[in-house]
């Protein structure tokens, strides 16, 4: 028997979708053969795993903030060294200053993330431009502000054409760290090219890209914010200004 | 931490909230790495052990409403060494007298429960993240399929999501997948490492 057409026998007993006959035969199989019951077992955690969502997130979550504590590391150790060498120098040249280290040194583009994630001001932007009559979107919000972000997700998911409700689901995955599909319903926004959205979605796309640690991504998109004449701008040069080189 | 609770803190991590996490990580990662390099583990060692607490802790909250009347981080140390120390023992590199020692110190705070949830869960938390690092190891098109998959969608649903010409090449596509990831985890030899857990 080939591989796959063992572990698609193994799928339709887990799925319920053996004949009489099938079902039969399999259970002997299970009985007198250890390495079958194994895989059998094998096959039934793996789906389990994969349909626990929200483990699968946290563990996304533990697995970048590890990555991302590892480089804040790297950087510290890197500063120490750069001031050690600083040091020397100003014992040896007397009165040689560098400001490199300290407050006015580059930060992580998680820490620029948290400090520029500030969806409420958004809030009122989109109360007053969508149609305050879609009660849908309403009570997304006020879900969204009592902090059940999925509740929010649910509810705004069939909007697919109302770019407010696009972007408060983006809000709403920012606020579960899934920046997959924040960037999603973020990309929607801009693309349509036809809202009031644009700029806010813009800005918070460059965020989660911040969050997921690309920095290339996330540069190229607020170097064009800083090139249009928007609220964003300023915040913008700010964050180009304190990304990491 | 300070202004944060040990509620908003076991919330935060059922809630996978980045915030909790971020700091949970920075302030109690670098002691329990310390003490699993004082007893000979590696970072790699450190780093899943940790991960695996946090999971324990996760289940704990999230099935059996979890209450830590103490430091949140002499709880998650505590789970944490309890993890190693069980897997140190598993591979036979510690005395059962060192294991036993800490299970009376952790009877003798009242955390006889937690011992017995522990040993259960992580174990299975250990196997469930093997099972997720080599998922990631996937193509997208297969890790979408199983995902599908495995959140109950029938073949018919999924054959017209992805488009696919017809439900019998769903099929054989999804037991192609299903195979490569049973092999990538059956070569994965932290696999069997603790086999006998």
């Amino acid at each position: 028997m080939k591989t796959y057409n063992k572990t698609e026998y193994i799928e339709r007993y887990l799925d319920g979708q053996l004949k009489d006959g099938e079902l039969w035969e399999f259970r002997v199989e299970l009985e007198k053969n250890p390495e079958f019951a194994k895989q059998v077992k094998l096959q039934k955690e793996i789906n389990e795993t994969l349909s626990d969502t929200n483990k699968l997130r946290l563990r996304k979550q533990l697995n970048t903030t590890y990555k991302r504590t590892q480089r804040l590391q790297v950087v510290y150790q890197w500063k120490y060294q750069i001031a050690a060498a600083v040091t020397i120098l100003m014992l040896i040249g007397g009165g040689l200053t560098l400001d490199i280290i300290g407050n006015g040194g580059s930060m992580d583009n998680y820490t620029i993330y948290q400090e520029n994630f500030n969806p409420d001001n958004s809030l009122f932007t989109v109360r007053a431009a969508s149609s305050i009559q879609n009660a849908d979107i309403e009570n997304a919000i006020d879900a969204y502000n009592n902090e059940d972000y999925l509740k929010a997700i649910k509810i705004l998911a069939p909007q697919s054409n109302n770019m407010a409700a696009k972007l408060y689901s983006g809000f709403s995955f920012m606020k579960l760290s899934d920046f997959d599909n924040a960037i999603n319903n973020f990309q929607v926004v801009i693309n349509d090219n036809n809202n009031l959205f644009i700029d806010q979605a813009e800005f918070n796309l460059a965020l989660c890209y911040l969050a997921q640690d690309n920095t290339k991504e996330a540069t190229k998109i607020l170097n064009n914010i800083i090139n249009k004449e928007t609220v964003y701008k300023k915040k913008a040069k700010d964050i180009i200004n304190n990304i990491e080189e | 931490m300070r202004n944060i609770s040990v509620e908003q803190i076991l919330d935060g991590i059922v809630n996978n909230n980045s915030f909790i996490i971020h700091k949970v990580y920075k302030k109690f990662f670098v002691v329990v790495r310390k003490y699993i390099q004082s007893q000979g583990g590696r970072e790699a060692d450190a780093k899943d052990v940790f991960q695996d607490g946090i999971m324990v802790i996760y289940e704990q909250r999230k099935n059996k409403n979890l209450v830590i009347n103490h430091d949140f981080g002499t709880y998650l140390f505590s789970v944490c060494k309890h993890i190693w120390l069980n897997r140190l023992r598993a591979e036979k590199k510690m005395v059962l007298k060192e294991y036993d020692s800490l299970i009376y110190e952790l009877e003798k705070q009242g955390w006889n429960e937690i011992i017995k949830n522990t040993e259960e869960t992580s174990y299975k938390e250990y196997r469930a993240r093997i099972y997720q690092e080599n998922f990631e190891k996937m193509s997208e098109e297969c890790r979408k399929l199983l995902k599908m998959t495995a959140e109950g969608l029938s073949v018919k649903e999924i054959t017209l999501r992805f488009g696919y010409k017809s439900e019998g090449f769903t099929y054989k596509k999804r037991s192609i997948c299903k195979a490569r990831l049973m092999k990538l985890i059956n070569q994965d030899s932290k696999l069997r490492k603790y086999e006998n857990l």
